[in-house]
């Protein structure tokens, strides 16, 4: 189920709500996990078995940690039990048919045979809630986090619908309190809806409309130079605020029933340089990656040469992680170099001295340059759509449909960019200067769900 | 003061205490305003939905079949319920016209299915904007249907005519938007594919290019003009020589004015938009039509004897122009929802036991091949078409004679093997395959292959894959026999795979396949292969045509290299005419000795055959070939 649809605005959300505050407060972790197995299993119920042997085996492997733990021994079997389960099974769903495509081609190159297999769906979200679950059993045996109290609470913890898909990713220590015991009000519920009526109207009138170039953009050949450049920002606008609605609307369907997300963006196209970025753009998995990964490795501890292969090491798995192609292990690396290289620079630089405005746009047009390698289907095709964008591959013919609705969503993003407060200042305010145009950019967001149809979100894919 | 407990990075906010009465009134307003909207409209929806639109013909079988197989587990059922809700909802109804009226007035935006051109032109886009694909694609595809169609009429000695529709996107191609290519080399390419393989084709593009009057198609209706029809039907009789002088035509030709007739085919109510009675785009310009008196006789009677196979739109508006410039009145086969392509079934059925119709003409509308190519990669037929394939197969084949064994490893024909998930990873048992190399033919179809199976028990399909195009035919319980184009675009590197596919566990025996050519064997001409020469460092062998035979747009050249599949390199085949110049050139990079070859030589129709040369500097220096005939495909 998606948000952005009429099945999940006027019967799921209306019916979960009254179903929520009516129960006792002691049920309400079940119904929220009943109802987000609900919501995950809406177009494939099978997938819930999945995400159930994921649950049932972490929280037994958390149990058995602590158990061991108070015994004595560490545990350390379980833990692994739990990391090659979650990884385990992001491998086979995320990267078998990638394998498969990968060997076959080596096979190929040498006139081999030709591996013949069954191509394996992606569940949905099952980058997010893998990587949910493991933190819980890494935390506990850290000793970051006391073991969950109930069944019932890790059932809700790795269900939970609002961030279930396509995150922030919730860490389990910063959620472990209040999973048995969190705060309900009617100012929480109010900050709740203009959070999630921003994220829809991000998504709506904003990502999908710009959508609609960048499509045409990265499927077209012989571009003029300057419309692929318009193609690229297109889809540079319509990441950003179709993930960043996404997230604007988990939070606030988070607070509706009490709970407090991670920020998970935070102006990142106003990001001064590509470390900014990374503390901007997707929060959640910047910090997971850095916790979970970055300092495992060593992090910035065992010198410079060090750092760096650990942090390019990060960013390439983190590519990795968005999807089984080469072009997102390309966008790691590509991100890797920067920040090798920004940490190899210092604050020495002369680039630090220009203007914040110049640094914010060089900064931008990298993060373009990311996202070309990000969207295209393949290295050959970011290379091509490259050298369409610098002119080296002749003049060019074929121009966007732009249309003026185009020019209107562009200007909408720019400003609510780099002019508008944030969706988290919007609502740490929550006044009416902001809260009554809010009402009427979603009521137009509401029409608009009525004029078109099926409107998934990116970051499903990933 | 914060919520709970303020960790780090986590959403935070001040919850004060006390709240003014503005603050207090906000919250309410935007929580009961809210509320009201998601509330008021699933109330509205649940007590008042609106009836659920009646379906007919093709949409109603392909919406009873959705249904029926509708399941929890797949989705279906969930996407069901959705598609339900949104054309049942009667708030939908009421918001959504007022603004696509706004955004086509103000922003002219349409839907996403259509374009906005020139004049206020509306477009389907899926007819208009096509996945690159060879130009000559969707024709090769129609063959592969329409050919058993004129089979099983010219077995029953009825003459098949097509009418092939060129698109709306082609036709008024300086009404789209500037960025639109509606790549016309689709519908240029039908007429003369189709002819090529023994199909009659009547070419209207070249007609419709021509013309300077008024537009041939309506401007906010996916549908041709009654200009258009009257065009086609002369065109029509012209071909078949049938068009008759000024005074033995029947029926009066009138304009009949203005009509404002709302047809299924309108993109403005796709829009949901309510286009003014007295704007010119909503009418039929040059709104013709063929008045008939009593004594001209009535369609129906069953004794006509031309027949038209229609589209459920023409119904009886193109009957009555082609009656017209016949001089004598057609039978009509048309219902609504149904592609004309069944509608034949109709009409043999309707004349069981009595005489047929001389002449059927069928219409085949362009867009309805390119449908068929849409999807490239994998191609299955749509319901009901299958079997009118299955039993009209090729009646003259010849057999390519291939020294590659053609069965995967371990299978013998004529032994029962099981297929399915139980036995199978991939839900599938690969048969045979035709290494690259072994094959090179001009991909128009010019090469099928022959299937001999038989299932058991349990479901299975057929599926033959070639480069990027994949065919795929349901199995029917018992022994059949299959013909199944292949089509490819390097048929020369690319392998040619026979696979049997069973969602569940299923029983077939293999008792014969190869590849074979559907060429009329008795019109086989043989060339006389002349001695091997140096042409230039490289060895060649020509090939030379006694009595320099007049080619036909079916003429096919069929070769075998000799040898013993050592890989060659490139060959490159010239075909010459009677001046001594090089009229068509094929060239093949990966090709072995031994190898077949089978090529289309419509592309030369009119001219004479003087020689065909082979070239390669892999040849064999004793002489390359070991035949070589010439044959044309489905004689009179």
């Amino acid at each position: 189920m998606v948000f952005a649809s009429g099945v999940f605005l006027y019967f799921f959300l209306p019916v979960f709500l009254a179903t929520y505050y009516l129960a006792p407060k002691a049920w309400r972790s079940i119904v929220i996990a009943v109802a987000s197995y609900f919501f995950y299993g809406w177009w494939r119920p099978d997938f819930v078995i999945l995400m159930w042997i994921s649950t049932v085996v972490d929280y037994t492997c958390g149990k058995r940690i602590v158990r061991a733990n108070s015994s004595g021994s560490r545990g350390k079997g379980w833990l692994l039990l739990s990391v090659f389960l979650n990884l385990g099974l992001l491998a086979y769903f995320k990267y078998f048919n990638f394998g498969v495509d990968t060997l076959n081609s080596i096979f190929a190159q040498f006139d081999g045979p030709s591996l013949q297999f069954a191509q394996v769906i992606l569940p949905v979200g099952i980058s997010f809630y893998t990587f949910q679950t493991l933190s819980y059993t890494v935390d506990v045996y850290r000793g970051q986090a006391a073991p969950v109290r109930s069944f019932r609470d890790f059932m809700c913890y790795v269900a939970l619908f609002p961030q279930l898909v396509a995150g922030p990713i919730v860490r389990y220590n910063t959620i472990a309190e209040q999973l048995h015991s969190r705060t309900h009000s009617l100012d929480k519920f109010y900050r709740g809806v203009l959070a999630f009526q921003a994220g829809m109207v991000k998504k709506l009138l904003i990502a999908d409309v710009l959508g609609q170039v960048a499509d045409v953009a990265f499927a077209a050949s012989d571009l003029t130079p300057a419309h692929a450049w318009l193609g690229a920002i297109a889809y540079t606008f319509q990441i950003y605020f179709d993930f960043s609605g996404y997230s604007d609307m988990a939070i606030g369907l988070g607070l509706m029933i009490g709970f407090r997300f991670p920020v998970n963006f935070d102006q990142p196209y106003r990001s001064i340089s590509i470390t900014d970025f990374w503390r901007r753009w997707h929060i959640s998995l910047s910090s997971f990656l850095r916790d979970y990964l970055y300092l495992p490795l060593g992090g910035n501890r065992k010198g410079r040469i060090r750092t760096y292969i650990n942090l390019s090491m990060t960013m390439l798995i983190g590519g990795f992680w968005h999807g089984a192609n080469w072009t997102f292990i390309a966008w790691g690396a590509y991100q890797g170099f920067w920040l090798v290289a920004e940490r190899l620079a210092g604050r020495r630089p002369f680039y630090f001295r220009l203007p914040c405005a110049l640094q914010m746009a060089c900064t931008f047009v990298l993060v373009i340059f990311g996202w070309v390698l990000f969207r295209s289907e393949s290295i050959g095709a970011a290379g091509e759509y490259f050298s369409t964008m610098f002119g080296f591959s002749g003049a060019g013919e074929v121009q966007l449909p732009l249309r003026p609705i185009h020019g209107y969503a562009a200007l909408a993003g720019a400003a609510v960019i780099w002019l508008m407060p944030t969706t988290q200042t919007l609502m740490h305010d929550a006044k009416a200067r902001w809260a009554i145009p809010l009402q009427v950019a979603f009521w137009l967001s509401l029409v608009h769900l009525h004029y078109v149809s099926h409107v998934p979100f990116l970051y499903f894919q990933f | 003061m914060t919520t709970t407990d303020n960790m780090e990075g986590m959403i935070s906010f001040p919850e004060s205490a006390k709240r003014g009465i503005g603050r207090n009134l906000l919250i309410w307003f935007v929580l009961l305003t809210n509320a009201g909207l998601v509330l008021g409209t699933l109330a509205i929806d649940l007590v008042d939905p609106l009836e659920h639109p009646k379906l007919i013909g093709r949409e109603k079988i392909a919406d009873d079949l959705k249904r029926e197989n509708a399941s929890v587990w797949d989705g279906s059922l969930a996407r069901l319920f959705e598609y339900d809700y949104r054309i049942e909802s009667r708030v939908r109804k009421y918001v959504s016209r007022p603004y696509s009226e706004f955004l086509l007035e103000y922003l002219k935006e349409t839907k996403s299915g259509i374009l906005l051109g020139a004049e206020g032109w509306l477009f389907t886009k899926a007819r208009a904007i096509y996945p690159r694909m060879p130009d000559d694609l969707p024709a090769k595809r129609g063959v592969a249907i329409y050919g058993a169609v004129a089979r099983r009429l010219k077995s029953l000695g009825i003459r098949h005519v097509l009418v092939p529709i060129p698109r709306k996107s082609v036709v008024s191609e300086d009404l789209l938007p500037f960025w639109v290519n509606p790549d016309r080399c689709y519908d240029e390419a039908i007429p003369s594919v189709f002819q090529a393989r023994g199909l009659e084709a009547v070419d209207l593009l070249p007609v419709f290019d021509a013309w300077d009057g008024v537009t041939l198609y309506r401007a906010t209706d996916t549908h041709w003009s009654t200009s258009a029809m009257n065009l086609a039907a002369e065109e029509s009789a012209r071909f078949l020589g049938h068009l008759q002088p000024e005074g033995m035509r029947v029926g009066r030709l009138v304009d009949g004015g203005k009509s404002t007739l709302q047809r299924p085919g309108g993109l403005a109510r796709n829009l949901e938009i309510r286009l003014d009675p007295e704007d010119p785009r909503n009418f039929d310009r040059g709104n013709l039509q063929v008045i008939f008196t009593r004594g001209e006789g009535t369609k129906g009677s069953g004794g006509e004897r031309f027949a038209l196979c229609g589209t459920s739109f023409s119904t009886d508006t193109f009957e009555s122009f082609l009656s017209h410039y016949f001089g004598e009145r057609f039978g009509l086969y048309a219902r609504g929802g149904s592609s004309s392509f069944l509608l034949v079934e109709d009409l043999l059925e309707s004349h069981r036991g009595g005489p047929y119709p001389e002449v059927v003409l069928q219409e085949s509308p362009v867009h309805q091949l390119l449908a068929l190519a849409r999807a490239s990669s994998r191609w299955s037929l749509p319901k009901g078409w299958p079997g009118i394939i299955l039993d009209n197969a090729p009646v003259h084949v010849e057999t390519i004679p291939l020294s590659t064994h053609l069965l995967s490893k371990g299978l013998k024909l004529g032994s029962k093997f099981q297929i399915g998930p139980k036995f199978n990873r991939g839900k599938g048992r690969y048969l045979a395959a035709l290494d690259k190399g072994w094959l090179a033919h001009s991909g128009d179809g010019v090469v099928e292959s022959y299937c001999d199976i038989e299932l058991v028990s349990g479901e299975a399909k057929i599926s033959i894959r070639s480069g990027a195009y994949r065919f795929d035919v349901p199995l029917s319980e018992g022994r059949r026999v299959h013909y199944l184009p292949i089509l490819a675009d390097n048929p020369d590197v690319q392998e040619v795979q026979l696979s049997i596919l069973a969602p569940k566990g299923a029983e077939v025996i293999l008792h014969d396949t190869r590849m074979v050519s559907s060429i009329d064997i008795r019109t086989r001409a043989e060339g006389t292969l002349g001695p091997n020469q140096d042409s230039g460092g490289e060895p060649s062998q020509v090939v030379t045509f006694e009595g320099k035979p007049v080619l036909q747009r079916q003429s096919t050249l069929v070769m075998r290299l000799k040898g013993e599949g050592t890989e060659l390199g490139p060959v490159t085949i010239d075909m010459r005419d009677e001046s001594g110049e090089v009229c068509l050139s094929y060239q093949f990079d990966h090709i072995r000795a031994g190898a077949s070859i089978a090529l289309n030589l419509g592309k030369m129709h009119g001219k004479s055959l003087r020689s065909v040369a082979v070239r390669g500097a892999g040849l064999a220096t004793d002489g390359a070939l070991l035949n070589a005939y010439m044959c044309h495909v489905l004689a009179d």
